[in-house]
C-alpha cells in the first residue's frame, strides 16, 4: 500500500478544502459576523495540507486498493475538520453532534440535528450548504479538475468517488473529465439560483437552495423549510432539478456536445422517468383528498418523489400522516435511489436494474440449465463479474443497514426510528420515515455514540461502501508498518 | 492533438502511455474486454471496445476528427485496412505497423496508394540498431543523430577499468573529445557535473562522433575485436532482415531455427546464410554451430525467457558479443542484472520512432524539439531542439543562464558542424542544442532553466 502518496493526495484535498472556506468567510463579511471560526478553521487545514504535502512519496504506483483509501481517508478528515467552524462558533454546542452535521452536508444526505436552522449566522448556514455542493460531484474530481497533469489524478480515485456500477471517461483526458463534470454542476447551479431567484427567493436563498438541490442534500435555511415559501413555482423548480441532478451528468455531456439521440436512448433514464411518473400518479391519487385538488396533489407528490428519488431529502409536507402504502412506496424508492454518475444516493437505479435482471436470468437458468441469457443493460452485455458486483454491493448494503440500525438501537428507540435512520442515513435522504426523525423532526434526540455511528453509515452510503471499508480493515493499517 | 491508437498490445501500450503523459488526448480501440479493462486503469486514455476493421467502432472512438490514427494490430493486412478506413473517414494522419518482409520493399508504394503517413516495421527498425551495436561492439547500445553524424554510446565500466575513480573533468587524459552524458548507477540515472567520479559497473551514455568514440574505446581498453562470425538464434524476421545487412558489411552469419519448413524458406530469402535446423537452447547444438569461436551472438528468437537463458549460457561459454531481444520491460532490467547489457526491445524502438514522428508534427504546434532518443533505459533522454526566434535564451552565454542542475546541452549544431560548448558558448538562433535531461522533463528549451 502506498500510503505516502495517498496522504499527499489527501493534503491537497485539504488545500482546496482551506480555499473553498474563503466563500463562507466572505459571506460572514458581507452581513458583517464574526468569521474568525472560519479563519482558524481554514489556517488548521492549510496548514495540515502542506504537512501532508511534504510527504514524498517513493512511487508512483496507484492501484485500486490507493484509490480506495485515498477517497476514504480523504472525505474521513475532510469531515472531522469541516465540523470545526459550527463548533467554534458554539452554534453547536457538541463536537460529535457537529460531525454529524458536516457529514450529512458532504455526504448530501441533509438529516439535521439543529431544533432551530433559523438561528443559524449568515456564514454558518452557508457553509452548512456548501458542504452539500462540495460533496455532491466530489472533492477529488474537483482536484483533479483543477490540476491537469498530475500523478494524483487516476482512475482509481475517480471510480472511487463517483457513484455508479460502471464508471467511465467522457474525454481521454481524465481531468478533462473531472471538468467537463463541474462545468455542467455548476452550470446547473447558476441556471436554478436564477430561476429561484424569479420565483421571488433572494440571491442568499435561491444560491444556498440550489447548493443543496444540485448536491442533492436536503438542507434548508427555513425551519418549515421548502412549505414555508408557499410557492408552488419554487416546488416545481425544486423539483425538477432535483430530478435533473438524479439523473447521469454523462447524458448531459452526450446532448451538448450534439449526441442527443444517444443521450434519450439511456435505458437507465427510461426506467428511471417511467418510475417517477408511476409513483407519482399512484401517490398523487392517494393524497388528493387530504389536499382537496388533483392538481395540488400531483405536485406535492412529484415533489415528494423527487425529493426521495433524488436521496434529496427537502420536507415540504409531512408525509408520515398520509396513507400507509404511500409510505411503503418511499421506502422502496430511498433504497433504490438515483442514476448512476449523478449526485444522487442510494443504491442507483442501474445497480437495482442489474440485480434485477441478473436476477431473472439465474432463474431462467436454473429452471432450463441449457439456456443461455446474458443480463444486458444499455444494449451491452454485462459479464457475469459486474453483475456478481451487483450482488454484492446490494448485500452490503442491507447488511450495513442492518448493523447500523443494531448499533443505535441502544438509544431505545423503537425499531422503526431504528431502521429507517439507518436506511436514510445509508441511502444520503435525510428524513426518517418515525415521528421524531421525520420530515419534521430532526437526529438531536440521539446519543453522541449514535450520531458517530450514523455519520459514518452515511459515508459508507456516499463513498459506495468499499472506500470506507479498507479504512475499517485491520490488513489495510498493518501494511503501514512495512 | 487527438491520436486514436487501435491494438492495446505491448507496443499500442507503450505508445499510448507515451502519448498521454505527453499530454495528447489517446483513445485506444482493442477487440478485448480485458485488455480494455486494463488498459483503461493503468492509463489516462478513454478506450473503446471493438474490432479495429470496423467503420462504426473506428466512429466511435472519434477517427472523423482524429488527427493521427496509430494501427498496431498483429496482422499487416488488418493495420492497413484499418488505416485505409481512418483515412477515408477524415483521419489527418495514419501511421500503420507493417512487418512483412514482402512488404518492406513496397514502402514507398504502401504509402502513397494507401495515403499513409509513415509505414513502420518495428523488426527492421530492430534489425538496424542490432547491426549498428554489432559495428560498435564496446557499447551496448548505440543511437545516431541523424543531422550531425554523432553517435551516443551506452557502456558499462568493467572490473579493472582504468576509469573507475575517474573525475569526469579528467575525461580529456583519454586524447578523445567524448563526453559522459548520462550515468546509470543502480536504477538511478545521474546526469554528471565534472566533479562527478565513475566507479566499477557504471553504466555510461558516451557522446561523441564515430571516430572519437573509437579512440575513446580503445583507450580504455574496452573491447575492439572485430567482427567476423554472428550466430543468430532464431529465424524470426528481425533474424531476417540482420542477416541481410550483416551480409553486406561481409560477416558471417548462422542462424538456427528449430523449425525445419522455416529453415527452408529462410534459405529463400538470405541464401547467403548459413542455417542449421536446431534447437539453440540445447547446448550441443549451439556449440556444433560454432559458438565458442564467434565473434558475436545475437538471441532473436521471439520467446523472452529462451532469448534471456540460452544469452547467459552463451556469455559463460564465450567472450563474444551478446544481443539479446526482450520484449517485456521488466525482464529487460533483470536481464540486465545477469550481466546481459545488450537488450533490444522492437516495440519500444517502434514506440520512440513514432513519437519522433508525432513531435515533430507537434512543432508546428509550439514544441520546438526536432528529436528525440531515450537514454540509459528510458530514465533520460537525449532531445534536439531547434533554436528560434521565440527561443528564451539565445545571446546570453551559457554560464549566465540560470541552467537547471539536472540538464546538460551536450552540443550545439550551427552550420552542419558540431561545436561542443562551454561556459561562454551562447545559443543563436538557426541552431540546434542537444539536451540531455531526466526523462520527460523538457518539453521545450525554455524548460532548462530553473
Amino acid at each position: 500500500m502506498n500510503f505516502k502518496l495517498c496522504f499527499r493526495t489527501t493534503g491537497t484535498v485539504l488545500l482546496i478544502l482551506s480555499a473553498l472556506m474563503v466563500l463562507p468567510l466572505l459571506c460572514g463579511l458581507i452581513y458583517h459576523e464574526s468569521i474568525w471560526n472560519f479563519a482558524v478553521t481554514a489556517a488548521l487545514c492549510a496548514g495540515l495540507g502542506i504537512l501532508f504535502r511534504l510527504i514524498k512519496p517513493s512511487s508512483n504506483e496507484l492501484f485500486a486498493r490507493e484509490g480506495f483509501f485515498t477517497v476514504g481517508i480523504s472525505w474521513t478528515i475532510m469531515s472531522l475538520l469541516g465540523a470545526l467552524p459550527l463548533f467554534i462558533s458554539g452554534e453547536i454546542p457538541d463536537y460529535t453532534s457537529s460531525f454529524f452535521e458536516t457529514v450529512s452536508g458532504f455526504t448530501t444526505t441533509g438529516s439535521s440535528i439543529l431544533t432551530d436552522v433559523e438561528s443559524l449566522s449568515k456564514c454558518g448556514a452557508f457553509w452548512r450548504m456548501f458542504t452539500h455542493w462540495i460533496g455532491g460531484m466530489g472533492m477529488l474530481v474537483f482536484m483533479m479538475a483543477i490540476q491537469p497533469k498530475s500523478r494524483e489524478n487516476s482512475m482509481h480515485v475517480m471510480r472511487a468517488e463517483v457513484p455508479g456500477p460502471s464508471v467511465g471517461k467522457l474525454v481521454p483526458k481524465i481531468s478533462s473529465t473531472a471538468r467537463i463534470l463541474y462545468l455542467i454542476y455548476i452550470g446547473i447551479t447558476l441556471l436554478e439560483t436564477i430561476l429561484l431567484m424569479l420565483g421571488g427567493m433572494s440571491f442568499y436563498e435561491a444560491i444556498l437552495h440550489s447548493f443543496s438541490t444540485v448536491g442533492t442534500g436536503g438542507f434548508s435555511t427555513r425551519g418549515d423549510a421548502i412549505a414555508g415559501f408557499h410557492s408552488a413555482y419554487i416546488e416545481y423548480v425544486l423539483a425538477i432539478f432535483m430530478l435533473v441532478c438524479a439523473i447521469n451528468f454523462n447524458l448531459y455531456f452526450l446532448a451538448l456536445t450534439g449526441r442527443f439521440k444517444i443521450a434519450v436512448k439511456s435505458e437507465e433514464l427510461h426506467v428511471f422517468l417511467a418510475l417517477v411518473l408511476c409513483v407519482t400518479l399512484i401517490i398523487a391519487l392517494g393524497i388528493v383528498k387530504i389536499y382537496g385538488s388533483f392538481g395540488e396533489a400531483f405536485r406535492i407528490a412529484l415533489f415528494q418523489v423527487a425529493a426521495i428519488i433524488s436521496t434529496t431529502g427537502f420536507s415540504n409536507r409531512d408525509f408520515l400522516a398520509w396513507p400507509g402504502y404511500t409510505k411503503s412506496i418511499i421506502v422502496m424508492l430511498m433504497f433504490i435511489g438515483g442514476c448512476a454518475g449523478s449526485t444522487g444516493g442510494g443504491m442507483k437505479l442501474s445497480r437495482v436494474m442489474i440485480v434485477v435482471k441478473g436476477v431473472y436470468a439465474d432463474l431462467k437458468e436454473i429452471l432450463s440449465p441449457r439456456s443461455v441469457s446474458p443480463v444486458r443493460l444499455e444494449g451491452k452485455r454485462i459479464d457475469k463479474s459486474s453483475v456478481n458486483a451487483a450482488y454484492t454491493y446490494f448485500i452490503l448494503y442491507m447488511l450495513l443497514i442492518l448493523v447500523t440500525a443494531l448499533l443505535i438501537s441502544v438509544d431505545g428507540f423503537d425499531s422503526q426510528v431504528n431502521f429507517s435512520a439507518a436506511l436514510t442515513a445509508m441511502s444520503n435522504v435525510g428524513p426518517g420515515l418515525a415521528d421524531i426523525i421525520g420530515p419534521m423532526g430532526n437526529f438531536a434526540a440521539f446519543s453522541s455514540f449514535s450520531k458517530v455511528v450514523l455519520a459514518f453509515c452515511m459515508l459508507f452510503g456516499r463513498l459506495e461502501i468499499y472506500a470506507m471499508i479498507i479504512l475499517f480493515s485491520p490488513k489495510t493499517w498493518k501494511s503501514i508498518k512495512r | 492533438m487527438k491520436i486514436i491508437i487501435v491494438g492495446g498490445g505491448k507496443s499500442g501500450f507503450a505508445l499510448a502511455s507515451a502519448l498521454s503523459d505527453e499530454g495528447h488526448d489517446v483513445t485506444i480501440v482493442d477487440n478485448s474486454d480485458e485488455v480494455v479493462s486494463y488498459i483503461s486503469n493503468a492509463l489516462d486514455v478513454i478506450c473503446v471496445q471493438g474490432s479495429g476493421t470496423d467503420s462504426d467502432v473506428l466512429k466511435d472512438a472519434g477517427v472523423e476528427n482524429a488527427d493521427l490514427l496509430i494501427a498496431t494490430m498483429r496482422s499487416d493486412e488488418t493495420n492497413m485496412i484499418c488505416g485505409i478506413a481512418a483515412r477515408r473517414l477524415g483521419t489527418k494522419h495514419v501511421i500503420a505497423r507493417v512487418s512483412a518482409t514482402q512488404y518492406l520493399k513496397q514502402n514507398e508504394f504502401l504509402r502513397e496508394t494507401l495515403g499513409l503517413s509513415v509505414v513502420v516495421n518495428p523488426e527492421y527498425e530492430c534489425a538496424k540498431e542490432i547491426s549498428r551495436i554489432i559495428k560498435f561492439p564496446s557499447a551496448s547500445h548505440v543511437s545516431t543523430f541523424s543531422k550531425c553524424q554523432l553517435e551516443i554510446a551506452e557502456y558499462r565500466i568493467a572490473a579493472g577499468s582504468p576509469l573507475i575513480g575517474l573525475q569526469l573533468k579528467d575525461l580529456p587524459r583519454f586524447g578523445s573529445k567524448v563526453l559522459i552524458s548520462v550515468v546509470e548507477r543502480g536504477n538511478e540515472a545521474i546526469i554528471p557535473r565534472g566533479g562527478f567520479s565513475l566507479r566499477e559497473n557504471d553504466r555510461l551514455s558516451v557522446f561523441g562522433s564515430a571516430t572519437e568514440l573509437r579512440k575513446f574505446f580503445n583507450a580504455v581498453g574496452a573491447y575492439t575485436r572485430k567482427i567476423r562470425d554472428v550466430i543468430i538464434m532464431g529465424g524470426s524476421k528481425i533474424a531476417v532482415y540482420l542477416t541481410g545487412m550483416l551480409c553486406e558489411l561481409g560477416m558471417e552469419v548462422t542462424i538456427i531455427e528449430k523449425d525445419r519448413a522455416k529453415c527452408e524458406i529462410l534459405t529463400d530469402y538470405i541464401p547467403k546464410a548459413n542455417v542449421v535446423f536446431g534447437d539453440a537452447t540445447h547446448d550441443d547444438v549451439l556449440i556444433e554451430a560454432g559458438l565458442r569461436n564467434c565473434d558475436a551472438f545475437v538471441a532473436v528468437s521471439g520467446d523472452n525467457s529462451d532469448n534471456i537463458i540460452t544469452s547467459i549460457y552463451a556469455k559463460s561459454k564465450t567472450d563474444a558479443k551478446i544481443v539479446t531481444q526482450v520484449t517485456r520491460d521488466h525482464f529487460a532490467e533483470i536481464s540486465e542484472s545477469a550481466g546481459l547489457d545488450s537488450i533490444v526491445n522492437e516495440k519500444e524502438l517502434m514506440s520512440e520512432q513514432i513519437i519522433r514522428y508525432v513531435r515533430a508534427m507537434g512543432n508546428s504546434e509550439g514544441s520546438s524539439m526536432e528529436t528525440l532518443y531515450l537514454l540509459a533505459d528510458g530514465k533520460a533522454e537525449a532531445a534536439e531542439f531547434y533554436i528560434d526566434k521565440d527561443t528564451p535564451c539565445t545571446g546570453i552565454p551559457l554560464k549566465d543562464l540560470k541552467l537547471r542542475k539536472d540538464v546538460l546541452i551536450i552540443s550545439v549544431i550551427r552550420d552542419n558542424k558540431s561545436l561542443v560548448p562551454d561556459g561562454l558558448s551562447v545559443l543563436e538562433l538557426g541552431d540546434c542544442a542537444i539536451i540531455i535531461s531526466p526523462r520527460r522533463t523538457v518539453k521545450n528549451i525554455g524548460d532548462i532553466l530553473t
